[in-house]
């Protein structure tokens, strides 16, 4: 249901793929710091930032993701040597690509955060909030069109 | 009884079906005849035949058959899409794309029991045909049994002559509809111009008998190889063809809460014979279209009579890389 | 010798003397202005080969049908593009390739005739110089060639064929490719913008045509027909039309050549352009990267450098 049916705020949805070395590390961290963050996202833990294909970016958008986040290890710090690097560009394509269609490219995000860095990732989603929260629902690609 | 309406009448004429009936007719869009629904204002094109089918007025692209959810109680809960319920009507039809509605309608009306939603539009449906006076470079209806001015499938059918059209209804439906209308009787020398039209129009008989047996036999033929090399395996024959029927139903939605759909589907994508345990029997492009061959002009031959091909073109028009059924057809036995 | 006759005479050669097992290129087609694939594995046929504005394939996707044949394919300038791309990713094994360039001063794009026709039907056709000469029902006109080239011609920058064993012709200039500037960044506004992506992705019927046509698609397993996960529904839902095509544009990015073999092949002249044009222009201005020139480079997807740009990244 809606919503805005229901007569229920909205509030984001957001879908963060961490790196399992560096970005989900930090996320423990920043738990075990008690450091404070907003409650809006869905982590997946997955090997390598290098390892999202943009399609599961995509894909959380049709399905109803209001915002995606993929954060990896600092360049040069990929458990994988290149991963991270790897990423970088596929993500510069994505981002571009979406601002071509007219889909808000603040609806992707990207972060380095490392294991040490708990207090970054607290800030970094307070971050993705606001933006995701500030640009609205997503409804651009959303599924639920034709058909 | 032939009646006539003049050439300004049919604005008229289309105005008053407007009403009961959703009424598509041909219509220009950026260079290509398409079925338009049918406003105040539109003139029907009445050269030429439409790029699409009207197929995809009868089974849509993709057509919800109902959604289910839960009741706030936890039991089931289906809905019935809503509907426009008002019959369909189609002027400036070409006899080859009625043909295949009537193909169609022996696949979705002739079993029991019958396509629901295929009949909800379908009955009631009042089909005008328009007589085709100069055959396309890609038509080919009399080599599959058609005819530029048959009536098959039709209720209306209209030869369009100096300053009007002669309209002969050639199905019960038909005979009510004129009835109804009460359009003026043509004149002797109008009829006898719309037979000089149907008739120039109307070719020698060309159909292939016995290619159905012949292709049956020919299987395994290494003829299919030569044959598929240059198709891309793309779905575009299937999916402009106004006979190729074949879907698929799926689940759109999460499984408490979502649309089941009915889809076209097509022969020519791997995935429409993949089993579930990987094994695909249809293994390559060749397979493919050698499946898409035999069903219109074997298979279904052998069950219903008629090959499953009406000759509007559309395939070989819409072809990224132009094969032509026809010379498919020519290297296979049956004649061009 | 004119490009054609050399072209019957190199194909008749090659198979004659067995050098090629197979030889790819275009014949006439059976509607006015078109042309088909050939496929010639006997000399004898090879006088039936012709070349010109009509040629709109891009026949390197029908490399990967005979892999171990030694094949000769005839390559506009970005069929040769295409090419390289694929000599890079290791689809094609150069040695067994011999590659015939060919001049080539745009294809015609079908759109844009049946734009000038409107709605009247072509029942003949013929190239005459820079002349497209046309004829149906009581009615004649000759369009020039520079008017009817597809899109991705008049944007040609490098219409020579680079990767060849032989050329044909001494690289005859395109009909319109000199000059027009490549467009500038799209200035409209995220709204207008979305708008015309979603007014062309409501035409695409999920036919798959750009994808079979398309010589940078050659993975044995689309995404799109994966059953476990099911990425895609096959309902043509507009959302399931705008991830397809929004993937295809990712997963060619930085090796689309922008041949327009998609676009041409589109049934329902979506334009697939806008998206892969873009990612071209991405590729050269983020990464200095064009697809399709040196086969010795790495893959831009598949490489980096340390110094790429970053500034979107937290």
């Amino acid at each position: 249901m809606e919503l805005a049916e229901s007569g229920q705020t909205w509030e984001p949805k957001i879908v963060a793929f961490l790196c399992h070395w560096c970005s989900y590390a930090g996320a423990d961290l920043a738990g075990i710091s008690r450091f404070q963050y907003p409650p809006h996202i869905r982590v997946v833990r997955v090997p390598c930032s290098g390892a999202v294909n943009p399609l599961y970016i995509l894909k959380a958008l049709q399905q109803g993701a209001d915002g995606v986040l993929v954060s990896g290890c600092h360049p040069g710090d990929c458990h994988y040597l290149a991963g991270n690097y790897v990423a970088r560009r596929r993500f510069a394509l994505l981002r571009n690509l979406l601002d071509q269609v007219g889909v808000e490219p603040e609806r992707v995000q990207f972060s380095w955060v490392s294991a040490a860095e708990g207090q970054k990732f607290a800030q970094v989603i307070a971050e993705v909030t606001a933006a995701v929260r500030a640009l609205g629902p997503s409804r651009k690609l959303k599924k639920g069109g034709r058909g | 009884m032939v009646g006539f309406i003049p050439e300004a009448e049919l604005d008229r004429v289309l105005a008053r079906l407007a009403g009961p009936y959703r009424l598509y007719v041909p219509v220009s869009c950026a260079g290509r005849v398409e079925l338009g629904e049918w406003s105040p204002g539109i003139r029907p094109v009445l050269e030429g035949r439409a790029y699409g089918t009207a197929k995809q007025l009868f089974l849509p692209r993709s057509e919800e058959l109902f959604a289910f959810g839960t009741h706030p109680d936890g039991t089931p809960r289906v809905v019935q899409p809503e509907r426009d319920r008002r019959p369909l009507a189609l002027f400036g039809l070409r006899p080859c794309d009625a043909r295949a509605i009537g193909m169609l309608d022996q696949v979705f009306l002739g079993q029991d029991p019958p396509d629901d939603p295929y009949r909800e539009r379908r009955q009631g449906a009042l089909l005008m045909g328009l007589v085709c006076s100069r055959p396309g470079r890609a038509c080919f209806c009399a080599q599959v049994g058609g005819s530029p001015a048959g009536t098959a499938g039709l209720d209306l059918l209209f030869t369009r002559i100096g300053g009007g059209f002669c309209v002969e209804a050639v199905s019960t439906a038909g005979e009510a509809h004129a009835a109804q209308e009460d359009w003026p009787a043509a004149t002797a020398a109008q009829v006898a111009g719309a037979r000089e039209i149907q008739q120039a129009a109307a070719p020698a008989a060309m159909a292939t008998p016995g290619l159905a047996q012949e292709l049956e036999a020919r299987f395994e033929d290494e003829v299919w190889a030569r044959l598929h090399e240059k198709c891309l395996g793309c779905a575009a024959c299937t999916f402009f063809c106004p006979t190729c029927h074949c879907f698929d139903v799926m689940d759109a939605g999460s499984y408490d809460h979502g649309t089941r759909l009915r889809c076209w589907d097509s022969c020519m994508f791997p995935k429409f014979t993949l089993h579930a345990s990987g094994h695909n029997p249809r293994l390559s492009g060749k397979e493919r279209m050698r499946q898409r061959v035999m069903h219109k002009f074997c298979y279904y031959p052998l069950r219903f009579g008629p090959e499953a091909c009406v000759g509007c073109g559309r395939c070989i028009e819409v072809c990224p890389v132009n094969l032509d059924i026809r010379a498919v057809l020519a290297e296979l036995g049956g004649s061009e | 010798m004119m490009p054609e006759a050399a072209l019957k005479e190199l194909a008749a050669r090659l198979l004659e003397e067995g050098l090629v097992d197979l030889f790819i290129g275009y014949g006439p087609g059976s509607l006015p202005l078109r042309s088909t694939p050939v496929f010639l594995r006997q000399a004898a046929g090879a006088g039936g080969l012709i070349l010109g504005p009509t040629c709109e394939n891009n026949l390197a996707p029908y490399l990967a049908r005979f892999p171990g044949e030694r094949v000769g394919l005839v390559v506009k300038a970005c069929d040769a593009r295409a090419l390289v791309e694929l000599i890079r990713e290791n689809q094609v094994n150069r040695e067994n390739l011999y590659v015939v360039g060919v001049p080539c001063r745009g294809v015609i794009c079908r759109q844009k005739l049946e734009g000038r026709l409107a709605g009247r039907e072509l029942t003949a056709g013929r190239i005459e110089g820079d002349a497209v000469r046309c004829g149906g029902h009581e009615w004649e006109e000759a369009i020039p060639l520079d008017q009817l080239v597809h899109p991705s011609c008049a944007h040609c920058r490098l219409p020579a064929p680079e990767l060849f064993d032989v050329c044909l012709g001494d690289g005859e200039d395109p009909v319109a490719a000199s000059g027009e500037a490549l467009e500038a960044r799209d200035a409209r506004d995220a709204g207008a913008r979305y708008r015309e992506f979603s007014r062309e992705m409501e035409k695409c019927l999920l036919c798959y045509a750009c994808r079979q046509a398309c010589p940078a698609c050659y993975c044995p397993e689309c995404f799109v027909d994966r059953s476990q996960p099911a990425w895609m529904g096959g309902s043509g839902d507009l959302s399931d039309c705008m991830l397809f095509h929004l993937v295809r544009a990712l997963h060619v990015a930085g090796r689309c050549v922008d041949c327009g073999a998609c676009a041409r092949a589109c049934p329902q002249r979506v334009d697939l352009r806008v998206l892969n044009r873009r990612l071209e222009q991405e590729a050269r201005e983020l990464f200095g990267f064009t697809p399709g020139l040196d086969p010795g480079h790495k893959t831009l997807p598949g490489s980096f450098r340390p110094d790429d740009p970053d500034d979107f990244v937290k």
